[in-house]
């Protein structure tokens, strides 16, 4: 490998000093960017023999701190592990390297007329071997899946840079353990996948989507009641509320939602075209009865574009109202979702923050974003107060503390809230078996042993 | 807990149940703690029996008892807001149709066997049907297990909701385990909205006047097609083969998607007359004890060379393939069953084939497969992976079952 792939400059290590989640920093020793296999395997098995922890790296999008670097720890990067090894529409398989982005094998797969499923927000810049790593979801499981269901197999590089090959389409899934399920989510804490086999699906044959506009976002859950009640089964059910609504419109990505709503609803179906008018009609009439102002569907490319707008963009245009925003992740019980949100406002109100909500209604993974100042001490803890009481609300309905950005460093302090001490010493010991040397990442997402 | 051996209501190999020291019921967590804590005790192993259908099919060659799990029945929570329920492992999978079927909901497995199979069994086989196709793995329904680990340990793992990614996905190591690291005492799986409408559409052989390779590549144009069905499945009886397609959803969806299928095909379906009775044969059969039943896995393009394959070596079998998730199932009838069978049955599983796994043996025949030992490959590569995964599932192991308790870990491989 060649000095351009080693970086040691602390200039250059800047950028790697933090993921998504930048409220953390640490500087590692050095970041090293394979561009084969086996140079990762030599860079692993060269800085495990020194006794030197490896944390991976993707895009380094992640929002949990998983790819922050750990105190004298050499980071790896995939970025130059990008290609696209096979892509067999014979089987709807495809063989990637971990550092091709999402969107880029979404396109690859198009001229088949395939396509890749999860579809996590950072599509566009996330990367497959991140994705695996942690089990990122999206907008469209509420159909589909999450990752784990069209990973099929890995190559991975474990402690010391031994190779294992896990799983693989051809393989009988009741001949051994599933691997390659528990490989998925580990958040780089079992090692390095290097190459990737995943399920690819035929492009649905139409799509629609459907924005409501309600006065309120109880409105908009009961909506959605109403649509699961009815066994129609979208692609996608997003609701963002009145305070998203206003970020949004205030911004450069304004979408025309209307500014004195209580939320918007955004559902999507897809598949059988000939099926699709009835499910929206079907929808349509059960936002309506839910108390929806205004109703609009289509399915025009450019106009389903605008549809999502708001949606899509809801993040990005709260970045730009304060210096800092903090998006929450956690799940509950769909049926639970109204009486949460509400709690959550709640906190909220009660220690003087701006939250916005954003969720996936359809699968009860709620996204509320905190809007603070860093610099202001007193604001920090109190978002840190408000974090954890909401992820408590959240627990006592009967969910859990995060459904798809992953607990890396940042939900370690409410491991405690879902799991019991048999549990976290079960899935200690699980990583101490692909991971006897703790090298993989140490320190995240398992808390400290409780003091004895 | 009942002590006494115990058959009321199971349907197991009776070789199984004969050679077992007793049958056990637990009924709660804590008591499967105390049997397996007594076992141990005893220097006894332990077989985790559901229905009895997928139990493998010879029995353990050390002293064991039997750990059913039929006193740990039971919906406990069922949301169907919530599209999730929780049920203890020895409900049948007829039962919670029955009670999802109330709120218009299903569960979309159909593993063989199935109504009979028990919810823990499916679960802890990992082993679905070809509805996989449509609608995922088990491994993909399932949020959250209770199990006690093969030393006691009672653990609850993920949970109801739909998205969890809080901490390693011990959910996943523990389906598909096949007993081997624990016992599922209860699992919580989403459900779906039961579809509006289906159909069942057929392309025979011999009835439909086509040649053995137009009926094959009618079936890897099915799973090529544009459209996936809900399942597709590859039947053949000594005189019959015949392609089997399962769709799902409104009326106008049957129609489009039949007509997609028809064109991918190039030959015209014929509607089920009794969609019920060929939904079983997609389904398939295990655990019977009057014939040899085997199983393959391979990649779905390969499904015209294996077929045939399939066919020449074994001319008295029924076949079963999953046209869509490559899995194929052979029943061979028990004089077709010999010394060069089995190397035919090796044969099959040459290069870069998987191996050739039984599931069930014919009572009395019992010794054909004994001195290979029970569920283990007749043959072919990757019968469990390379070296590296044997460690790592030696050392898995090791983590919930430090003492062998689990009678199945000496089968594994």
């Amino acid at each position: 490998m060649g000095p351009d792939h080693v970086v040691a400059d602390p200039a250059r290590l800047l950028v790697y000093e933090s993921d998504g989640l930048t409220q953390y920093r640490q500087a590692p020793l050095a970041v090293v960017l394979p561009g084969t296999t086996d140079e990762l395997v030599e860079v692993v098995r060269a800085v495990h023999g020194e006794g030197i922890p490896v944390v991976p790296r993707g895009a380094g999008t992640g929002l949990s701190g998983g790819a922050l670097p750990v105190e004298g720890s050499v980071v790896v990067g995939t970025a130059r592990l990008n290609r696209i090894l096979a892509l067999d529409p014979e089987n709807r398989l495809a063989r990637v390297q971990p550092g091709v982005v999402n969107s880029r094998l979404g396109v690859e797969a198009r001229r088949h007329g395939l396509h890749y499923a999860p579809d996590p927000s950072s599509q566009s810049a996330c990367t497959l071997g991140g994705n695996v790593a942690e089990n990122s979801g999206g907008p469209h499981c509420l159909k589909y899946g999450v990752t784990s269901r069209y990973i099929s197999g890995l190559t991975v590089v474990l402690g010391g840079g031994a190779v294992v090959e896990l799983g693989g389409a051809a393989r009988d899934p009741a001949t051994g353990l599933d691997l390659v399920g528990l490989f998925v989510g580990s958040e780089g804490c079992f090692g390095i996948a290097t190459e990737i086999e995943v399920r690819l699906l035929p492009l649905p044959g139409g799509v629609r989507t459907l924005l409501g506009i309600f006065a309120s976002v109880e409105d908009a859950a009961r909506a959605v009641t109403g649509i699961v009640a009815q066994g129609l089964l979208p692609a996608a059910l997003e609701i963002m509320d009145g305070a998203s609504i206003r970020a949004v419109e205030a911004s450069v990505y304004a979408a025309g939602y209307p500014t004195d709503a209580g939320a918007a609803l955004v559902v999507e179906f897809d598949g059988t075209d000939a099926g699709l008018d009835e499910d929206v009609a079907r929808a349509v009439a059960c936002c309506r009865e839910a108390g929806a102002t205004d109703v609009q569907h289509t399915d025009d490319e450019g106009q389903r574009t605008r549809l999502w707008q708001g949606r899509k963009k809801a993040f990005g245009a709260m970045g730009r109202i304060a210096p800092d925003l903090l998006v929450q992740d956690a799940t509950v019980p769909r049926t639970r979702l109204p009486e949460v949100l509400e709690e959550i406002m709640a906190i909220g109100a009660r220690y003087d923050l701006h939250v916005a909500n954003v969720f996936h209604a359809g699968d009860g993974n709620l996204h509320p974003k905190i809007l603070f100042d860093r610099s202001d001490a007193d604001e920090l803890a109190r978002v840190e107060r408000a974090s954890r009481e909401m992820m408590q609300v959240c627990v006592d309905a009967g969910g859990t503390i995060t459904g798809e950005h992953g607990v890396g460093v940042d939900k370690q302090k409410y491991m405690r809230l879902v799991h019991g001490e048999e549990e976290l010493a079960a899935m200690s010991a699980v990583g101490g078996a692909f991971d006897p040397r703790g090298l993989f990442n140490p320190g995240k997402v398992l808390p400290e042993p409780e003091p004895a | 807990m009942r002590s006494a051996p115990e058959t009321e209501g199971v349907v197991a190999p009776g070789r199984i149940l004969a050679r077992a020291h007793r049958v056990l019921r637990p009924r709660t967590p804590e008591e499967v703690a105390e049997v397996l804590a007594g076992a141990r005790a005893e220097g006894l192993g332990v077989v985790v029996m559901g229905g009895g259908r997928g139990l493998p099919p010879l029995a353990p060659e050390r002293p064991f008892l039997v750990l059913s799990t039929a006193a740990l029945s039971g919906v406990d929570v069922y949301e169907p807001g919530d599209l999730t329920f929780t049920a203890g492992a020895g409900t049948t999978l007829g039962d919670l149709e029955d009670r999802l079927g109330t709120e218009g909901q299903w569960l979309p497995l159909d593993p063989p066997g199935g109504r009979e199979r028990t919810l823990g069994g499916v679960v802890a086989s990992g082993l679905g049907g070809p509805l996989q196709a449509g609608f995922g793995a088990i491994r993909d329904q399932v949020l959250g297990v209770t199990v006690v680990t093969g030393d006691g340990r009672i653990l609850r793992l993920g949970g109801r909701v739909m998205k969890n990614v809080a901490g390693f996905d011990l959910v996943r190591l523990f389906v598909g385990s096949a007993g081997r690291l624990g016992v599922v005492v209860s699992a919580s799986l989403r459900v779906f909205p039961r579809p509006r409408a289906r159909r069942v559409l057929l392309l025979e052989g011999a009835a439909d006047g086509l040649p053995r390779e137009e009926l094959l590549q009618a079936a890897r144009a099915v799973s090529t097609a544009p459209v996936v069905p809900a399942a597709a499945v590859l039947l053949r009886r000594p005189a019959e083969e015949v392609l089997v397609v399962r769709l799902t959803g409104s009326e106008p969806v049957l129609d489009a998607d039949q007509a997609r299928l028809e064109d991918a095909v190039g030959h015209a379906f014929r509607t089920a007359v009794h969609p019920e009775r060929w939904m079983q044969r997609m389904a398939g059969r295990i655990g019977d004890d009057r014939a040899f039943g085997v199983r393959q896995r391979g990649l779905p393009a390969s499904l015209p060379e294996r077929w045939t394959a399939w066919v020449t070596a074994a001319p008295a079998a029924t076949l079963h393939v999953d046209v869509l998730g490559g899995l194929l199932r052979a029943h061979l009838p028990p004089d077709a069953v010999d010394e060069t069978m089995l190397r035919r049955l090796r044969g099959m599983a040459r290069g870069d084939s998987a191996p050739v796994l039984f599931d069930s043996v014919p009572e009395g025949r019992e010794e054909l497969l004994e001195r290979r030992r029970w569920g283990m490959p007749v043959g072919g590569a990757g019968s469990g992976g390379a070296d590296g995964t044997t460690v790592l599932e030696r050392r898995l192991q090791e983590v919930f079952d430090p003492h062998g308790t689990l009678a199945p870990t000496e089968y594994a491989r």
